[in-house]
C-alpha cells in the first residue's frame, strides 16, 4: 500500500563468481544496475549485436511457422509460465535449434523467391494475351526480301485506318484491338522498309516487351502456366515442410527467450566496474529483497554488499493490494511519484471505479464486462500487466452494473420494450435511484458534488504531504484556505437544503475564514502591501476550482448518453412490431446496436475517467517526475519465467 | 409550422455535429493511416484517437432523438404553436455549433497526438488526455442543449 523506494547499494565480488551472482540477481529481478562511473568497464557490444541478430532470426522463424500453421496466439490467450530454473539450455541443444531456425528462414526466403517468379510469369501472360492470335514466334526472323515485325500501337486502330496510313504495299494483320492498344503483325518489303518504319514510329509503334524464344505466343502461354503450376506445387511443399516444424515452435520460442535473457545479462555486464580480480556492481535494490541479498547471496558467493537508505534519486515502484494495484498502470502512464509524493492509487482506485461506472452506466453492459473480465481473471493465467488490466475492468464492470440499476438501465430500456412489444405488458424496470432523462438536474448536482469531494480529498493529500515536509506556511496559505472555502460551501449548501440555520452558519463561517486566509496569506511570499495585493489576486484561483468542479458534469453527460443511445437502439429494433419476424429483427438490431454502443461508450468512459484523475485530481497534489524502477531481470517475449525461491 | 422548426432544430443538431465529427475523425484517421502503414500493430492504440472526435456526432444525435421523442415523431405530443417550435430550434443550437467546431479542433489535436503514438507508444495516454481537454466544451454544449430540450413544456 505504498510507494516502494529502492535502496542504493553496491556489491563487490571476485571475478570467478560474476556469472553465478549475475544469474542469481537476474532470477530474483530485484536490482536495477547502474553504470559504474569510477571503474573501467568492458564492452561486449559485438556479442550483443550477434545475439540481437539471432533473436531477430528466431522471431521471424516463429512468425513464419505461426503464419503457415495458422496458429497465432491472441491477446486473450493464457500466458505461458515456467519456473526459472528450467531456463538453462545446454549448448548442444541451442546449436541444433539455431540450425532449425536457419532452415526455416531459408525455406521462407525460397517461398518468397517462388512467389516473385510467379508474379513475373503472370505479368508476362497478361501481355501475351494480346498476341495469342499470332501463330508465329514473336521474334520471328526477316525473310530474304521482307522485314517482319510484331508489336503494338496505342489506341484503337481499324483495318481501314491502318491500311490508309501504311499504303497497300504492306501486308498486315490485326491480332487484337481494344480501346487502349492494337496489336499487329506486319510484313514489309525491304524496299519501303525505311519509310514504313518512320510512319510506324510516328504513330507510336512499339515492339512487345518480351521475347518468346522461337515459340508461338500460344505455346509460350501454356508453358508459363505449367511453370506457375510447378512453382505453386513447390510452394505448397515448402509450406508443408514449415508446418511440420510446428512441434519445434515451442522450442524455438524458448530459444529466442533464452537469447533475450543472455542479452540482458551482457547488457548488465557492460555496466559493471572491473579491477584486476574483482567486479563492482552498483545500483538500486528493492527493499523487499534486502535480507536475501545480504544474508543468502553475499554469503553464498563470498561477495561484499553495502546497502544505504533511499534518497531523492532512487527509482520507485508501487506496491498495492488486490483492489488498488490495477490502477497503478493508470498512474504510471501519468508519472511516477517523486520523493515527496504519497501513493495515490488506493484512493484513486475507489474514485476510478465509481466514475467509470457512472459514465458507462448500464447494468447490461456492466454485467457483460464484469463477467468477461472475471472469466479471464479467474480461469486463465496471464502475466501481471494483463492480469491487472482485466482486474481493473472487472471492478469497473461491477461498478457499472451497480450504477446501471441505480439509473434503471439494462441494455437501455430493453426489458420494458420486450415486455411492451412482445408480451403486451407494461412491466418496467424502475430505477433504484433516479431516472436520468427526467431528472438530469439532480444527477448534475450529484456529479459536481462528487467532483468537489474528489477535489477536497486531493487537497487534503497535498496538505498532508506539505505538513509532513514541515512546510506549514505553504500548507496553510495554498491548501488549507481553499479547503475551508470548498468545505464551507458544501456545508452551507447542506444547511440551506435541510433548512438548519446552525449548519449553514458554520458553513458561512468556514467560507469567510477561508476567504480571509486567502487574502492575508495568498501572497505570503511577498512583503508589505504587495502581500495583501497578492492575496487578493490569488482569490482569482476560484475560477480554476469552479471549472474543475464543472468538469465533473461529464459524469452526468456520458451517463445519460449511454442510456439514451441504448433506448434508441431498442426503439429501432422494435419498429417491426411483435411476432416471430419482429422478434428476429429485434434480436439482430439489438445485438449490432448494443455492441456498437458498448464499444463507443466504454471508450468514452475510459478516456474521461482517466482525464478526471489526471487533470482534476492529480493536479491538486501529485508532483510526479520520479524514476521508474526497471530491474535487471527476465524480460522475455513468449514465456514468462517466475522465481520459486523467495 | 411549429413541428417544422422543431425538426429543423433536430436536423441541424445531428447534421452540424455530424459534419464536425466526420471532419475530425477524418483528419485523425488520415494521420493514423500513415502510422499504420509502417507499424500495423499500433492500430488498436490509434483507433482510440481516431474515434475521439466522433463523440460530438453522437451528442448531436442524442439531442435530435430527444427532440423527436418530445415532438410526437417518436411518441410524445405534438407542439401546436410556433413559439414552441422555435424554442426547440434554439435548444439545438449549442450542440450543433459547439459540436461542429469542437470536433474539428479535436480532430487536429488527435492528428498531432498520432505522432506521440508513432514515436513513443508508452506515452499514448497523454495524447488521449490532450484530446479530452477539447471534449469538455462539446460536453458542456451537449448538457445545455439536453437540459433545454427536456425542459421545454
Amino acid at each position: 500500500m505504498a510507494v516502494l523506494r529502492m535502496k542504493p547499494f553496491f556489491l563487490v565480488g571476485v571475478l570467478e563468481k560474476r556469472k553465478p551472482i549475475l544469474e542469481a540477481l537476474q532470477k530474483l529481478e530485484c536490482a536495477q544496475v547502474e553504470e559504474s562511473a569510477k571503474f573501467k568497464k568492458i564492452d561486449p557490444q559485438k556479442t550483443i549485436s550477434t545475439i540481437d541478430s539471432m533473436i531477430e532470426e528466431s522471431d521471424q522463424a516463429v512468425q513464419v511457422i505461426e503464419k503457415y500453421s495458422h496458429q497465432k496466439g491472441g491477446f486473450f490467450d493464457s500466458t505461458q509460465f515456467e519456473e526459472s530454473s528450467g531456463l538453462n539450455l545446454n549448448i548442444a541443444k541451442s546449436d541444433t535449434l539455431y540450425k532449425k531456425v536457419r532452415y526455416i528462414s531459408n525455406l521462407a526466403t525460397e517461398i518468397e523467391k517462388f512467389r516473385n517468379e510467379i508474379s513475373q510469369l503472370e505479368n508476362e501472360s497478361l501481355l501475351l494475351y494480346y498476341y495469342l492470335n499470332l501463330d508465329l514466334p514473336v521474334d520471328i526472323k526477316d525473310t530474304k526480301h521482307t522485314h517482319i515485325l510484331v508489336g503494338s500501337l496505342p489506341n484503337f486502330w481499324s483495318e481501314e485506318a491502318l491500311s490508309g496510313k501504311l499504303g497497300c504495299d504492306v501486308y498486315f494483320e490485326i491480332l487484337d484491338a481494344n480501346k487502349l492498344q492494337t496489336t499487329i503483325f506486319l510484313i514489309i518489303p525491304f524496299v519501303i522498309s525505311e519509310k514504313i518504319q518512320k510512319i510506324l514510329t510516328d504513330i507510336g509503334f512499339s515492339q512487345p516487351p518480351f521475347a518468346s524464344a522461337e515459340k508461338t505466343p500460344e505455346d509460350k502461354n501454356s508453358e508459363n502456366k505449367k511453370k506457375i503450376k510447378d512453382l505453386n506445387q513447390k510452394i505448397s511443399k515448402y509450406e508443408e515442410k514449415i508446418k511440420n516444424m510446428w512441434s519445434d515452435c515451442e522450442n524455438i520460442k524458448r530459444f529466442s527467450d533464452y537469447l533475450r535473457l543472455r542479452k540482458e545479462k551482457y547488457q548488465t555486464i557492460c555496466k559493471l566496474g572491473l579491477t584486476a580480480h574483482t567486479f563492482i556492481l552498483e545500483g538500486f535494490l528493492n527493499p523487499k529483497f534486502e535480507n536475501i541479498i545480504k544474508n543468502r547471496l553475499a554469503k553464498k558467493f563470498g561477495a561484499y554488499v553495502e546497502i544505504s537508505e533511499p534518497d531523492e534519486n532512487s527509482p520507485v515502484d508501487f506496491s498495492n493490494n488486490f483492489f488498488a494495484a490495477p490502477v497503478e498502470s493508470i498512474t504510471k502512464t501519468y508519472s511516477m511519484p517523486s520523493y515527496y509524493d504519497v501513493d495515490p492509487n488506493p484512493i484513486m482506485a475507489l474514485f476510478y471505479y465509481v466514475f467509470f461506472g457512472m459514465m458507462f452506466s448500464d447494468a447490461g453492459y456492466g454485467l457483460v464486462l464484469a463477467i468477461a473480465c472475471g472469466w479471464l481473471m479467474f480461469f486463465k493465467k496471464f502475466e501481471q500487466s494483463k492480469k491487472n488490466l482485466f482486474r481493473m475492468f472487472f471492478f469497473c464492470g461491477v461498478s457499472t452494473t451497480f450504477w446501471g440499476f441505480m439509473y434503471g438501465s439494462f441494455f437501455g430500456n430493453a426489458i420494458d420494450t420486450v415486455a411492451a412489444v412482445f408480451f403486451g405488458s407494461d412491466f418496467s424496470l424502475a430505477p433504484l435511484w433516479i431516472n436520468t432523462v427526467t431528472e438530469p438536474l439532480t444527477l448534475l448536482i450529484f456529479s459536481i458534488v462528487l467532483g468537489l469531494i474528489q477535489i477536497i480529498v486531493g487537497l487534503s493529500i497535498k496538505f498532508y504531504t506539505l505538513f509532513r515536509r514541515r512546510k506549514f506556511m505553504e500548507a496553510i496559505a495554498t491548501v488549507l484556505n481553499w479547503m475551508l472555502i470548498l468545505v464551507g460551501i458544501g456545508i452551507f449548501s447542506i444547511g440551506a437544503l435541510a433548512k438548519i440555520d446552525i449548519i449553514s452558519t458554520i458553513g458561512v463561517f468556514m467560507l469567510v475564514l477561508g476567504v480571509l486566509l486567502v487574502i492575508t496569506l495568498g501572497g505570503y511570499k511577498n512583503k508589505g502591501i504587495m502581500r495583501i495585493l497578492g492575496g487578493i489576486i490569488s482569490l482569482y484561483d476560484i475560477t480554476s476550482y469552479i471549472s474543475d468542479a464543472l468538469s465533473y458534469s461529464r459524469l452526468m453527460a456520458l451517463g445519460i448518453a449511454t442510456g439514451v443511445i441504448a433506448n434508441v437502439i431498442n426503439i429501432l429494433g422494435s419498429m417491426a412490431g411483435g411476432g416471430i419476424l419482429g422478434f428476429f429483427i429485434f434480436v439482430v438490431v439489438s445485438i449490432l446496436g448494443h455492441a456498437m454502443n458498448f464499444g463507443i461508450n466504454i471508450l468514452g468512459a475510459y478516456v474521461h475517467t482517466n482525464r478526471l484523475q489526471y487533470v482534476e485530481f492529480f493536479s491538486k497534489f501529485y508532483d510526479g517526475g520520479g524514476k521508474k524502477f526497471t530491474p535487471f531481470g527476465m524480460h522475455t517475449k513468449y514465456i514468462k519465467f517466475f522465481n520459486k525461491v523467495k | 409550422m411549429s413541428l417544422f422548426f422543431a425538426l429543423l432544430g433536430a436536423a441541424i443538431a445531428v447534421a452540424f455535429a455530424g459534419i464536425g465529427s466526420a471532419k475530425g475523425v477524418g483528419i485523425a484517421s488520415e494521420s493514423a493511416t500513415g502510422v499504420v502503414v509502417d507499424d500495423p500493430s499500433k492500430f488498436g492504440k490509434l483507433l482510440v484517437l481516431q474515434l475521439l472526435p466522433g463523440t460530438q456526432g453522437l451528442y448531436g444525435f442524442i439531442v435530435a432523438v430527444m427532440v423527436l421523442l418530445n415532438t410526437g415523431i417518436l411518441g410524445g405530443k405534438m407542439p401546436t404553436d410556433i413559439a414552441t417550435g422555435l424554442l426547440y430550434l434554439a435548444a439545438c443550437l449549442p450542440i450543433a455549433i459547439g459540436g461542429l467546431f469542437s470536433a474539428m479542433a479535436q480532430g487536429r489535436v488527435c492528428s498531432s497526438g498520432v505522432n506521440i503514438i508513432a514515436k513513443k507508444p508508452a506515452e499514448s495516454s497523454k495524447a488521449i488526455v490532450s484530446a479530452s481537454l477539447v471534449e469538455l466544451y462539446a460536453l458542456l454544449a451537449f448538457i445545455v442543449s439536453f437540459l433545454m430540450v427536456i425542459n421545454i413544456k
